[in-house]
């Protein structure tokens, strides 16, 4: 029995069907099992195109089915939860497209990626007044972080504008995609929409600074490294947001 | 209880017709939705769920529990479905009578389970782990059939098996039975008959398609409407059970919501026909 389960999940990976001749009644039933593989690639495909909608865009439906198909034969799902799949769609999208200078598509995944994560994360509190007083009261000592609906991307490629245009089908002006680090800030709001800045250095290294547990006056130190910076503006717009929470 | 769904028709819960489902009021509508779109965090997805289920019962179905798998269901899935359950108003919960994945690999299908009496054991072991997680009674579903496969049970009688030594209900898939009935020559009458209509918690009803590359062989490809063929199957079905919950189970070239709902209402009337009494759950 035990043979029978690993022959079918064997053949529905790498489709050598040679594997589950013995559990068959008839050979006419050896091309049925072309079902159970054909569902697994294009549930698998699909999870890929609906989850990667900048890089369908960027590199056309047929060519991301083929690529889609590669990382399905090199990665299968280990969650039963399919939209958890193609975590590591930007690595195996860098490594595949390299060659072809087309490298930036990965850091369109990566912001897929986490287009996602935001926007199935789970809904945070906003602060009350009493929170925010206290926080500000003890500014050396209070660890806060980013909400889990929010979260910082680095990308090695400016491609934040080229991304929010081609998750929406296809772009509406030109832009340059130039090899430059962007940081970047993506939130969900409170009617659920999601919601990205670009951020100059100093304001990603404060952002980060709060979110790995660093008190504000050495987050802000910590900015204060690179261009000049308006951090209490930046604070302000966090609280605003709801993008900040106490770590306990 | 088996299932507290209303003996009426229902629809499958897209996100794609949220928008238009807040202010819908339509006497015996009731919703489905696949438990693994929603075992997340939050989000407006889920917030929206929680407020439909407020209003309109909820059947929450279940494709990757594996309960036919000789693994013993998964602890982490089982903790996020049991959070699901938790967080939103549940009517009825329902899973498949099939595999999906080994040694943690997952194939998101819904594979044979050779009916033996190994396969029998295993499978209710998995049946008992997941009610009680979510500490309420299951509905487990038939399978389209493609292959055949040597059994030491008809599936009927695996079905029944399963409910005498667990206490789950049957989830009676309509189209599923008319497709096995086409591919691997199922009974339907004598089918029909071992089942007892009092375990049968709930009704699916789907489209289905043929194999581009075998035209004599039927896919569950929930793609289109329901075909004659399976109304005509309800039909007989509900003669025979009573009154009983139906889904219209659609999740691919979604037509627009008026015309599924059309399916619905036609679901309905073929239930509100029946005049057999039954007790229901």
């Amino acid at each position: 029995m035990a043979d029978y389960f690993s022959a079918l999940a064997s053949y529905v990976k790498d489709g050598n069907s040679e594997v589950m001749r013995p559990f068959l009644s008839s050979d006419e039933d050896e091309h049925k099992l072309a079902i159970f593989r054909n569902t697994f690639l294009s549930s698998c495909v699909d999870t890929l195109k609906r989850r990667f909608q900048s890089c369908v865009s960027a590199l056309g439906e047929e060519y991301f089915h083929y690529v889609a198909r590669q990382y399905v034969d090199h990665n299968t799902p280990s969650s039963k939860v399919l939209a958890d799949y193609g975590n590591d769609m930007p690595t195996f999208l860098l490594n595949m497209l390299k060659e072809q200078n087309l490298d930036y598509v990965s850091d369109l995944a990566k912001l897929d990626n986490t287009w996602n994560q935001v926007y199935f994360a789970k809904s945070s509190t906003a602060p009350s007044e009493s929170d925010l007083a206290r926080w500000m009261e003890n500014i050396d000592e209070v660890s806060l972080g980013l909400a889990s609906s929010a979260s910082l991307v680095v990308t090695e490629w400016s491609v934040s504008s080229v991304w929010s245009e081609l998750k929406e089908g296809e772009l509406t002006q030109q832009h340059a995609i130039n090899p430059e680090k962007e940081f970047i800030l993506m939130w969900r709001d409170a009617n659920g929409i999601i919601l990205h800045r670009s951020l100059l250095a100093g304001e990603y290294e404060f952002i980060y600074s709060i979110h790995s547990g660093k008190p504000l006056t050495e987050a802000a130190e910590a900015a204060s490294q690179h261009e000049e910076i308006d951090i209490s503006a930046i604070f302000s717009q966090l609280i605003t947001n709801n993008l900040l929470t106490e770590k306990v | 209880m088996i299932t507290s769904l209303p003996a009426d028709a229902g629809i499958g819960l897209k996100p794609e017709f949220f928008s238009e489902l807040h202010n819908f009021n339509q006497p015996g509508l009731w919703f489905e939705i696949h438990a693994e779109n929603y075992l997340i965090d939050g989000g407006p997805r889920l917030q929206t769920l929680q407020e439909l289920a407020n209003k309109i019962p909820l059947s929450i179905h279940g494709v990757g529990a594996s309960l036919g798998s000789p693994e013993p269901v998964c602890k982490d899935h089982l903790a996020r479905i049991k959070k699901l359950c938790d967080s939103v108003k549940v009517a009825s919960f329902s899973e498949h009578i099939a595999w999906s994945g080994l040694e943690g690999h997952y194939f998101n299908n819904l594979m044979p389970v050779p009916r033996t009496k190994a396969s029998l054991a295993f499978t209710a072991d998995n049946i008992h782990r997941v009610q009680d997680t979510i500490q309420r009674p299951i509905l487990v579903e038939n399978p389209s059939n493609y292959i055949e496969m040597a059994s030491d049970y008809g599936e009927a009688e695996f079905l029944m098996e399963l409910v005498h030594k667990t206490g789950c209900g049957v989830l009676l898939d309509v189209n599923n039975l008319f497709i096995s009935s086409k591919n691997i020559a199922i009974d339907l009458n004598e089918y029909i008959q071992i089942l007892d209509a009092n375990a049968i918690g709930e009704i699916h009803v789907a489209g289905h398609s043929y194999d581009p590359n075998d035209k004599n062989l039927l896919i569950d490809s929930h793609d289109a409407p329901v075909s004659h063929n399976v109304w005509e199957l309800l039909r007989d079905v509900i003669s025979q059970t009573g009154k009983k919950p139906v889904l219209i189970e659609r999740d691919a070239n979604l037509p627009p919501l008026a015309e599924l709902m059309k399916e619905r209402d036609f679901a309905s009337q073929i239930i509100q026909s029946s005049h057999k009494e039954l007790a229901h759950g």
